[in-house]
């Protein structure tokens, strides 16, 4: 029977992770590279007609209100506003006090000098925690600063809007630009001197590889977030930085891994046929050693640690250290809006977690399934 | 012995490298710590803040090795005794989760490990796969959107006084549960362990034990100790760093919140303080785990 | 001929894969092995040998799709209900055989270890590297207590242990009790091994391939030594390999395989000497007449009608009338299923899958000979020398001891003719072929390359140098860097000469192709696209693409089967004879050295011990005690020269210090107990023109 070359690549191992990887990883690019400019708003755009909108996709509301959302919107209806959609409420709405976050209750704004990034909460307060996981919202206190009121409110917006009247549809694909460009710094980082470390530590061995041995033992006694806290402490929280000292800390997986294979390479005698066929170290180690055999390692390590770094950044964001309000990052959008799941407006959060995750799966089933059939061809 | 030896320096070396580097890090901030905390000559001189850069470190360090991390920038009091009250709280979330994660995944990943190509099998790797791809917070939510929207039992105040069963482990399961799943590190201990079991299931010697007809679990057992407790180890530091996360999420007073809460006031010495303990625990443990090496491992005794 | 035979395997198949699409690993084979019989299994790399013996024991690789026939093992059913597993059809293999597998390992529950022994290849990486060689004897012996009468507690059933280890020849027993795997040595482990299998007292042992991984010398003691079990415990071995050397010498009876079945089975005597299959017969002639090129076989033998081995079968291509030829056009000969129900089920004792079994010969005896070699007598005469080396010395440390690898070697290599170098493992020869290459610091002595010294020249003139001495390895999957092509990893033999055009690398590449008998258009496959002949062909144009003068042969052939040797060889004089290439041989295996080699040199531990033209290296010849065991070492029917090697002690090879390295394993040595071998090294005198020896008391 003949089979069509699709069928036989599907065969192969690891071919729908790489497939599925692909369509994700693709459409972020796309969305990184067009930016906002399919989307009916841009992210600085406040639709103010329409604050807190629901999606428009009747189905998926219905089949994404969780109950408690259900059940928050029952209570909205009993309280006598009658309309089952919240539209158009308004920000002095008693409800809606968790938007103004807690800081803006204890009305004690932060005022330490010290404090980074001024719209940040001031956490001391434990006891407040009480009547819920209320952990410091971010007191963004109202529009100001999100940008203008926007030219064309009649468009619809597909995934709904934020309390701003922002476009959830435009700050998704905001937000993919501001994972996906700091990603690369952090590939920049962790591949543009792992690899090289990693291939003099395997190649050279003896003394170099101690110190690159000591290097990583370092920095991986240090937990990965932790280490980033401390520069943010020292520094200010600037993504670019972070994602940098993301990379450092990635640098001893990747050149543990290269060194590894290169150790184990060197054996199999072709590095010593090569200096019998008198090339020089470079060419050995560039070509040999890296282009003909470890760069589908790294393409591998590039979409893992693209991966952990939308991991990272987008919890740096939500911790209030990564991409600030009115820049819009995936973790910043559910940082901002803590609360909102739990009184019915789920489409707030759901989109970005939702984005998040496909992301960093794409990322994942993209580096694992190229794994799994760089394995295959090398017949482990 | 010698490589014991060669070990324990090794351990030392390490911490002070350690400490060198956090101490630089800091020490990188622009402008003069002293003023952006508008600290007083009398605590600005307790800090050693007037000192040269070089004595501050060694003073700093001298402090550090008697447990003494100095005081917080922010409100005065002691790093060693804020770090002592918040540490118990973090130390059992930690220990808890990582036992979580090995009571899951040492039967799943043997299985998946003997098994690869089985339809459960696969469906390990595929559901281990995504879980670790969802960010502790986002999974933080979720398992809150659950319990505490839908079904409202979770208790939020931290438990005090005697041991009583229910506060104790509401308090404690949720963000033990987001730990060890959330951080990836559950997902992280079923493919190397399943790797591993695989790499023995096709040694030589255990084709050799079959061939003799005698019990392989022995073989078995005496290969996976030392991987087993290695990626124990390896995953330390992530576990640990997942702790910020989670003890944010959850407002659970540990020494993750305190690093988190120290970064946002810029609580020099607070951090460094953090951070230390934290390298320290591991290096702990990545010395247990040589140590154990040494001992277990026959072809690590030169 | 065998009344009730121990073992007897039946129209036994194993196939690989599924939905149609089969690789017969395993094709209707049939075996039987008598009481204390000792059977040989021989076949080329990939003929299935270990499949069957593994299939037989539960323990194959991967998912086999189909598998049929029936073993009994003294009457006992071996292989389960065979209707759980056929799969003709679905391609979900994995998932039929499991359920199999596991009633086949039920079914086995009981025999494995305790009826059937079993040795591998690798000796040391079969036992538990966490384990000592104790703690593995006790856990065999517990198995297995009920056939150990009263030795019931610990002591006891240690003193049983160390008994069982010392029957195996390993006198330090009590040493050897505590120790880890990774502390012996591979004839050691692999004596432990056989030991843990007489721990059961089985009836039959299985040994696969268990001295490939072997020094020559621990080969041939290893051999005597399965000849000892079977007349001790009247122990029934199946010795499975792929060098006729090892099988002729212990075997009763021999079973040949290609391509997953049994071409011809008989009595040794009658296999070796008349074989009745062409494919044996081909086997006989690469194993005894080196040189002469190999038609390859086929690549399906099952495809198409008519014998298979038709292509290669030398009575077909040249005795055969055109009648008699049409027959095996037509017909495939009868296998040995049909041979079977014929003869109303008994396994044919001596038969083979053949029209015209008696037309088939090989074309001399089961033994290595150098009698049809070509010598070029110009470099026999010649006292003009290519390379010399003087004094070379050479010291590696390892942790707080250090050692000489090469401790001051000097010998010369005539210009267009082969030195040889043998050895056992670690004495050196590696190191003096790379020091030789420069690509390892020396610690003393000159390497004289046509006059000037390579240790001392500057590294331009190196990268000059390097274009004429050239380097073979053993392993060309190594070498070869499997991420280039074949042409790729040619052409950089080239950038040392400056910017050559595109279209000469083209013609310069194919060239080399050519002249190694590799199709051009093998330039742009790459390495694991290629036989492993082919490949080690690949790495001789590699060298021969700069035009060398010189080339370092180390191992070159160690890796490939007996047929593709022979090719490899073949080339390599024929470079030599049109080229007028001057080569340095290193092999451990000495027969193979005779056949290329003007002059031999051999190491041990570090010191050239004996230096003479090839025509001296006869047993009765060799002036070194070490020669001589090096030479009676390969396996032979020679009863005379089992009695040479009777006289060597069974001791493991140390590195002593102080005196002869080799004393204690000398005969001479231990017979006279003379002080000077232990005092002082003798130095390399020249006792007749040309021949030198390291010996204070030289054999006559
Ligand atoms: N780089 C090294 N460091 C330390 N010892 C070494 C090194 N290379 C080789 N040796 C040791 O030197 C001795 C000679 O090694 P060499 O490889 O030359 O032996 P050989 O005769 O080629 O053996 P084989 O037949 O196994 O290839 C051995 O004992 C080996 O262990
Ligand atoms: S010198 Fe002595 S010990 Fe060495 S080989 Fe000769 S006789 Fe034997
Ligand atoms: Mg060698």
């Amino acid at each position: 029977m003949k089979r069509s070359a699709f069928y036989k690549y599907l065969k192969k191992p690891g071919s729908y992770r790489i497939l599925a990887g692909s369509i994700i990883v693709g459409l972020l690019a796309l969305a990184t590279l067009t930016g906002g400019a399919w989307t009916s708003y841009g992210p600085d755009e406040l639709d103010l007609d329409h604050l807190l909108t629901p999606p428009s996709v009747g189905w998926m509301k219905r089949l994404l209100a969780t109950e408690a959302g259900l059940r928050m919107q029952q209570r909205n209806q009993a309280g006598g506003r009658g309309d089952s959609h919240p539209r158009a409420v308004t920000a002095d709405d008693e409800d809606l006090d968790f938007l103004q976050g807690d800081s803006a209750r204890d009305g004690k704004p932060a005022e330490d000098s010290a404090s980074l990034g001024g719209a940040a909460g001031s956490p001391t307060d434990a006891g407040s925690g009480g009547e819920g996981p209320s952990a410091a919202g971010a007191a963004t206190g109202g529009d100001g600063g999100y940008g203008q009121e926007a030219r064309h409110t009649n468009k619809a917006h597909l995934l709904g809007t934020d309390k701003n009247g922002r476009d959830m549809m435009a700050l998704l694909v905001a937000g993919a630009r501001n994972c996906f460009l700091p990603g690369l710094v952090t590939c920049a980082f962790a591949l543009g001197l792992g690899v090289p470390l990693g291939l003099f530590a395997g190649y050279y061995g003896g003394r170099v590889r101690k110190i690159v041995g000591t290097f990583n033992s370092t920095i991986l006694s240090l937990p990965r977030l932790v280490l980033i806290l401390v520069v943010i402490c020292a520094l200010e929280p600037n993504v670019y930085y972070t994602m940098g000292v993301l990379g450092a800390t990635l640098i001893p997986r990747v050149s543990e891994l290269i060194a590894t294979r290169v150790r184990i390479l060197s054996n199999m005698g072709f590095i010593l046929a090569a200096k019998e066929a008198a090339l020089s170290d470079f060419k050995i180690l560039y070509r040999h050693l890296f282009w003909y055999q470890n760069r589908a390692v790294f393409f591998i390590q590039f979409s893992l640690i693209m991966a952990e770094s939308i991991l990272v950044e987008t919890t740096l964001s939500y911790l209030q250290f990564g991409t600030k309000p009115p820049e819009v990052s995936w973790g910043n959008i559910i940082e901002g809006s803590q609360m909102s799941f739990f009184s019915g407006f789920y489409w707030i959060t759901f989109f970005p977690a939702m984005a998040i995750i496909l992301a960093i799966l794409g990322f994942f089933y993209l580096g694992d399934g190229l794994n799994a059939r760089l394995a295959y061809r090398e017949g482990r | 012995m010698r490589s014991i030896a060669k070990i324990v320096g090794f351990f030392a070396g390490s911490l002070f490298l350690v400490s060198l580097l956090i101490f630089g890090i800091i020490h990188l901030t622009p402008g003069d710590i002293a003023e952006i905390h508008n600290l007083s000559p009398s605590t600005a001189h307790q800090l050693y803040l007037d000192r040269p850069m070089a004595i501050q470190y060694f003073l700093w360090l001298r402090g550090c090795l008697t447990l003494d991390f100095g005081i917080s920038m922010v409100n005065g009091a002691k790093v060693s005794s804020q770090i002592a009250e918040y540490a118990p709280p973090t130390l059992l979330l930690t220990f808890g989760s990582l036992f979580l994660s090995l009571l899951v995944s040492i039967p799943l990943g043997v299985y998946r490990g003997l098994r690869p190509v089985s339809p459960l099998g696969k469906f390990i790797s595929l559901a281990v796969y995504t879980l670790s791809s969802i960010p502790v917070f986002v999974l933080g939510y979720i398992v809150l959107a659950v319990v505490f929207g839908v079904f409202r039992f979770y208790v939020t105040t931290p438990p005090d006084g005697p041991f009583r069963f229910w506060p104790y482990v509401s308090y404690y399961s949720l963000p033990i549960f987001v730990l060890a799943v959330g951080n990836g590190t559950i997902g992280e201990f079923v493919r190397f362990i399943s790797l591993e079991v695989q790499n023995v299931n096709s040694a030589m010697f255990i084709k050799a034990a079959r061939a003799r007809g005698s019990s392989l679990w022995k073989h078995f057992f005496r290969s996976m100790v030392l991987p087993i407790f290695n990626i124990i180890v390896t995953n330390m530091a992530v576990l640990l760093g997942g702790l910020v996360v989670v003890e944010r999420i959850f407002n659970f007073h540990g020494l993750g919140w305190l690093s988190w809460e120290a970064t946002l006031k810029r609580d020099f010495s607070v951090i460094m303080g953090i951070t230390l303990v934290m390298a320290f625990l591991i290096r702990v443990f990545m010395l247990a785990n040589d140590l154990l090496a040494v001992w277990l491992d026959p072809r690590m005794r030169e | 001929m065998l009344e009730v035979p121990l073992l007897s395997i039946k129209d036994l198949c194993i196939w690989f894969g599924g939905g149609g699409n089969y690789l017969k690993a395993v094709n209707h084979a049939s075996l039987e092995v008598g009481r204390g019989e000792i059977v040989g299994l021989i076949g080329q790399s990939g003929s299935g040998k270990t499949t069957l013996a593994m299939g037989l024991l539960g323990l194959v690789k991967g998912y086999p799709g189909l598998w049929a026939g029936t073993a009994e093992l003294d009457g006992k059913n071996l292989l389960p209900d065979m209707s759980r597993l056929i799969t003709l059809k679905g391609d979900n293999v994995e998932k039929r055989y499991i359920p199999y597998q596991r009633a086949h390992r039920r079914q086995l529950h009981g025999v494995l270890g305790r009826e059937i022994a079993t040795i591998f290849q690798e000796p040391k990486a079969s036992l538990d590297p966490f384990y000592t060689v104790g703690e593995h004897m006790l856990e065999a012996l517990e198995r297995n207590l009920d056939r150990h009468g009263g030795a019931a507690t610990g002591g006891g059933l240690k003193a049983v242990g160390i008994g069982l280890l010392k029957d195996v020849g390993l006198v330090d027993a009590e040493n050897l009790w505590g120790l880890h795997p990774h502390e012996i040595s591979g004839g050691m482990a692999q004596r432990v091994m056989i030991s843990m299998a007489l721990c059961a007292k089985p009836k039959l042992l299985i040994a696969d391939e268990p001295s490939t991984s072997l020094d020559v010398t621990t080969q041939a003691k290893l051999l005597q030594l399965f000849l000892h079990l079977r007349d001790k415990h009247g122990l029934s071995i199946i010795i499975i390999s792929h060098d006729i050397g090892v099988i002729q010498e212990i075997s009763s009876r021999i079973y040949v395989m290609h391509r997953g079945s049994v071409v011809e089975t008989g009595a040794s005597a009658r296999v070796l000497s008349s074989p009745k299959h062409p494919y044996t017969a081909s086997l006989l002639d690469s194993f005894s007449r080196f040189g002469e090129k190999l038609p390859m076989p086929p690549a399906n033998p099952d495809a198409g009608k008519g014998c298979a081995y038709r292509e290669m079968c030398a009575a077909y291509r040249g005795m055969l009338t055109q009648d008699e030829r049409t027959r095996c056009e037509g017909d495939k000969p009868p296998g040995q299923a049909e041979s079977l129900a014929a003869a109303a089920g008994v396994a044919p004792v001596d038969w083979s899958k053949c029209h015209y079994a008696d037309k088939n010969k090989a074309h001399g005896p089961g033994t290595p000979s150098t009698a049809n070699m070509d010598r070029l007598s110009a470099a026999d005469g010649s006292q003009e020398n290519i390379v010399e080396v003087r004094a070379l010395r050479k010291r590696f440390s390892q942790g707080t001891r250090s050692f000489l690898a090469l401790n001051d070697i000097s010998l010369s290599i005539p210009k267009g003719g082969t030195y040889g170098l043998v050895g056992e493992s670690g004495s050196g020869k590696s190191t003096l072929g790379l020091s030789l290459m420069a690509l390892q610091d020396v610690d003393g002595g000159e390497i004289i390359y046509k006059g000037e010294d390579i240790l001392k020249q500057s590294k331009a003139r190196m990268l000059v140098l390097r274009r004429e001495i050239r380097m073979l390895f053993q392993h060309p999957e190594g070498v070869l860097n499997s991420g280039m092509t074949i042409e790729s990893i040619l052409a950089e033999g080239l950038e040392r000469e400056g910017r050559v055009e595109t279209a000469d690398k083209r013609r310069r590449v194919s060239e080399a192709l050519e002249q190694v008998r590799l199709d051009p258009s093998h330039g742009a496959r790459y390495p694991s696209n290629l036989s492993s002949g082919e490949k080690q062909r690949a790495t001789i144009a590699r060298a021969l693409i700069t035009k060398p003068a010189f080339l370092v042969c180390d191992e070159p052939v160690a890796s490939l089967d007996l047929a593709i040797q022979s090719q490899v060889m073949s080339l390599l004089k024929e470079f030599q004879r049109h080229l007028g290439l001057s080569y340095l041989f290193i092999s451990h295996n000495l027969a193979l050295v005779k056949i290329l080699a003007h002059r031999i040199g051999v190491m041990y531990m570090g010191y050239l011990v004996e230096e003479a033209r090839v025509e001296h290296f006869t047993v009765s010849g060799v002036r070194h005690p070490y020669t001589r065991l090096l030479l009676a070492s390969t396996p032979s029917l020679d009863p005379g020269i089992r009695e040479v090697l009777a006289a060597y002690p069974d001791v493991e090879p140390v590195r002593l210090e102080g005196g002869c390295p080799f004393r204690n394993r000398c005969p001479v040595y231990l017979s006279k107990r003379d002080s000077i071998c232990e005092t002082a090294m003798p130095p390399l005198v020249e006792h007749s023109a040309g021949a030198r020896v390291a010996c204070h008391f030289p054999l006559g």
